[in-house]
């Protein structure tokens, strides 16, 4: 074992130690004044993963509208990703604007991996599963809600993720508000889907 | 222009459809009931206008009708803003 050995400021000592390896290495120290982290300072669990291996998102510019009673695609928020491996996780974050048709209706939103709609709770009963409703009282004006979900697909095929829509009764719209004349008292804005592969 | 989900929601309540942007290109139309042309969509725009319009007068009217008959009963301006929010 070669190291070397550094003396206490006022007692004891610290050495540091080469690796047992094969050839030669060269430990490079950083630049400038600070103290240098070791596994006694750093959740090694934590270090280990968590890192974001790819990011994949998509804006909604153009408007959606709908009177289905049963949860249809918006068009324009789905976006796809191809995890690297089985194990890791991808973390979904969605922004969605819009509003129902007040009084009558909310806009009702699902986050759904391919077909089956994830970010949902238990015991929903007869109501509608989901992470929001998009409903404010003046119609010109709109809303804006989401989500953030941390989804374990387990597997490495393309997966796509994308958010739905219904109504109760009435219509539903996304990027705009239920009345929609073209003067500055209405409004008209995006929505936005992102899906990141967090490693395990 | 035409605001087709506007006109759809007034002159089709009870179909189910769904609109892609703001163009007739972009309605597919869910229900079994005829998908409306681009021409009866454009027409049935000023009637739903109007009818949300009158709608808003009479909903306008009695704003003014019940404030008129709270005032009536003594109420001045800031009591009845206090109860019904604007006067």
């Amino acid at each position: 074992m070669s190291a070397i050995r550094l003396r206490g400021a006022t007692s004891g000592t610290t050495d540091v130690v080469a690796a047992a390896i094969a050839g030669d290495g060269v430990l490079s120290l950083p630049t400038g004044t600070g103290t240098l982290a070791t596994t006694a300072f750093v959740n090694t669990a934590v270090a280990a993963g968590g890192k974001v291996l790819q990011v994949v998102s998509v804006t909604k510019v153009d408007t959606f509208s709908t009177s289905s009673t049963s949860y249809v695609d918006i068009t324009g928020l789905s976006v796809s990703i191809t995890p690297s491996s089985a194990t890791s996780q991808v973390y979904v974050s969605a922004t969605v604007t819009g509003n129902g048709n007040p009084p009558s209706s909310g806009m009702f939103l699902q986050l759904v991996r391919g077909s089956t709609a994830i970010a949902i709770p238990t015991s929903p009963g007869s109501r509608s599963a989901g992470f929001a409703v998009l409903y404010t009282v003046d119609a010109a004006l709109n809303q804006t809600t989401g989500t953030l979900f941390m989804d374990s697909p387990a597997t490495t095929s393309a997966t796509t993720y994308k958010i739905q829509g219904r109504v109760n009764a009435s219509t539903g719209f996304i990027n705009r508000g239920s009345t929609d004349t073209d003067n500055s008292g209405y409004i008209r804005s995006v929505s936005s889907i992102t899906v990141m592969e967090i490693s395990a | 222009m035409t605001d087709i989900a506007f006109a759809l929601t007034h002159s089709h309540p009870g179909s189910e459809w769904t609109l892609d942007g703001d163009d007739y290109a972009g309605l597919t139309w869910l229900s079994d009931t005829p998908k409306p042309t681009e021409q009866e969509l454009t027409d049935a725009y000023p009637l739903a206008v109007a009818a949300r319009d009158a709608e808003q007068a009479t909903k306008d009217a009695a704003r003014v009708s019940a404030v008129a008959k709270l005032a009536a009963l003594g109420l001045d301006a800031l009591e009845v803003q206090a109860i019904i929010g604007s006067a």
